[in-house]
């Protein structure tokens, strides 16, 4: 079983073309791991063993007819995050609120992953609503870092890299709003990549922020990735913010060479409190790039500094509008008590909602409400628009931009974040990437002295996916993926 | 800007949210400290820059006036919590 679920996505992927393996094998072996494994890491909410069993034998049957022989993916085990609708199978966004809900439609990306012959394994776990960034506010319980058991695996993406990571999955997709795909990706040591916003169809993406809300692949390295994006990006005609773009290509990015490549590295990230472990790996990162030709500038970027409060005003009011669905009539959670439409209402949503649920609905309230919508949220999104021009025009000079991915690597699980001496841990890192809509990767680029590991955060303009996948792809030459060691 | 009970009351009552009491008095105090860090950004000067909503440029996306597939009635309900022939059971409204 270990022999098959350590190899990628696409060894697994060619042996399966090649008929060494079965589809059928591939399924069981990855069913097995995560019987062994869930106890421990808890990184699903629902597994989905008898849709694997009979999507096995149909996907095989249509490898047997040659009608997967374009596909990256044939057979390959996937993992959902739980806010991506998939028809038939619950869909609940780690909330009391939608803990039975099973959709009646796909969302586009699950459609396009089966289309080319992937194998849905099982739904899992994040922070309610993907609010958060520890998986911990989850109503289904916490999921525990396969590198370090007393960690989080971050969030909230937590369940798609804690399965990758700890072999459960080949790939996942998470969603990422704020840094949700990026930061759980390192600190599971893995690639995770935040696409150009409208690049992937959020049809079917239970919505957090709709202008900031991207899906993408969690791996264990930038060849799977690329696989994963190629397979789900594209227009969508069912997502009216998707680009008009058909098919996007990346696979020809994978090149060993980045001569010449100008990086740029906004001096603001380097002034954070920074562990030193972080900061180390960071420069020895920078320091591999100039030995393989790159071009590396430390600049300012002083547009970037409000981006967290932007980010908080924004998605705060953005989530506030999308969570006003849920009202216990039409689906989700109802109350078992009350009196009127009122009640029913407060009573539904303030039982079927967790407690950073409810914190974010009022700020987003807040910042909407009639005479502050001018000085709160337009204020945010002019600092939005400053943002987006200001990494314009530092993409007129690099090509790719670097940054720390976390200014910490994974905390404990048991820390309370009140006492912490950061506010916010890796916010400030991501949440302007996602307020331009720019495409950016983690990929593991070290250890802590703990062991834990550490991300490098790959920045690029709008659609310049390629340069990021060049950059990965010759810096995982030189730092090959490592399994976590206390994996059973 | 400090948030008063009565603000507080307010916002509750139009997000449609209970509360224990417990509940509330972190509620009262984390959002005011999310308030103070937010208000920080009043820093940033932003005069003649236009709020940004959307990163690319297009606009008003159409499809043709077109009769196509739609998700059956019956399906969609069952996820009801409370169904009578085929409408949503609410509490009665009009008196």
């Amino acid at each position: 079983m270990k022999e098959i679920t350590a190899m990628s996505a696409m060894k697994v992927a060619d042996k399966i073309k090649k008929r060494e393996l079965s589809v059928q094998e591939v399924v069981e072996a990855q069913l097995k791991a995560i019987k062994l494994r869930e106890p421990i890491y808890n990184c699903y909410i629902t597994i989905t063993e008898d849709k694997a069993r009979e999507d096995a034998i149909k996907v095989q049957r249509r490898i047997d007819n040659g009608e997967l022989k374009d596909s990256p993916l044939p057979g390959v085990p996937v993992a959902i995050k739980d806010n991506i609708c998939t028809e038939g199978v619950k869909t609940t966004c780690a909330s009391k609120m939608l803990a039975d809900y099973v959709p009646s439609y796909n969302a586009t990306v699950v459609k396009r992953l089966e289309d080319a012959g992937a194998v849905l394994i099982g739904k899992v776990n994040l922070d309610e609503f993907a609010m958060g960034g520890t998986t911990k506010t989850s109503y289904f319980g916490e999921t525990k870092n396969p590198w370090n058991i007393y960690h989080t695996p971050g969030g909230s993406s937590g369940g798609s890299s804690a399965a990758v990571s700890a072999e459960e999955a080949f790939v996942s997709l998470g969603s990422d709003t704020g840094g949700s795909i990026r930061q759980p990706a390192a600190y599971c040591g893995l690639v995770g990549f935040k696409p150009t916003y409208g690049t992937v169809s959020r049809y079917g993406l239970i919505p957090l922020a709709s202008s900031l809300d991207q899906i993408g692949p969690l791996s264990r390295n930038i060849s799977d990735c690329v696989s994963v994006l190629e397979v789900i990006s594209g227009h969508d005609p069912m997502d009216a913010t998707s680009v008009k773009q058909e098919r996007f290509i990346y696979r020809q990015a994978l090149i060993d060479d980045v001569k010449n490549m100008r990086i740029g590295v906004p001096k603001l990230y380097l002034e954070e409190d920074l562990d030193e472990d972080i900061r180390c790996c960071f420069m020895e990162a920078i320091k591999t790039f100039e030995e393989m030709g790159a071009k590396v500038e430390l600049f300012d970027l002083d547009e970037i500094r409000y981006s967290v409060q932007a980010y908080y005003i924004i998605s705060c009011a953005e989530a506030c509008s999308n969570l006003a669905r849920y009202d216990g009539v039409r689906y989700g959670y109802r109350a078992g008590d009350y009196e009127g439409l009122d009640e029913l209402y407060k009573k539904s949503r303030g039982e079927g909602f967790g407690y950073e649920v409810k914190r974010r609905i009022m700020l987003g309230a807040y910042v909407l409400s009639s005479g502050n919508y001018e000085s709160y949220y337009n204020k945010a999104g002019r600092i939005r628009s400053i943002i987006s021009k200001a990494y314009e025009e530092a993409f007129n000079r690099y090509d790719v931009l670097f940054s720390p991915e976390s200014l910490s690597t994974a905390p404990q699980l048991n820390e309370d974040s009140s006492l912490s001496k950061r506010k916010h841990h890796s916010e400030i890192l991501n949440v302007s990437v996602n307020l331009a809509g720019l495409p950016a990767v983690s990929i593991p680029c070290g250890r802590d002295k703990n062991g834990l590991p550490i991300g490098l955060q790959i920045i690029s303009k709008k659609f310049g996916e390629r340069s990021i996948i060049q950059a990965a792809y010759a810096f995982e030459k030189t730092k090959p993926y490592e399994r976590p060691q206390a994996l059973l | 800007m400090k948030l008063t009970q009565e603000d507080f009351n307010k916002i509750l009552n139009t997000v449609k949210i209970s509360l224990s009491e417990e509940e509330e008095i972190k509620l009262i105090k984390d959002l005011n400290q999310l308030i103070e860090f937010i208000d920080t950004m009043n820093e940033q000067d932003s005069e003649n820059v236009e709020p940004m909503a959307y990163i690319h440029s297009i606009k008003n996306v159409y499809r043709d006036d077109e009769v196509t597939d739609s998700i059956s009635g019956q399906k969609l309900h069952e996820n009801a919590p409370e169904i009578s022939d085929d409408y949503y059971v609410v509490p009665r409204i009009i008196h």
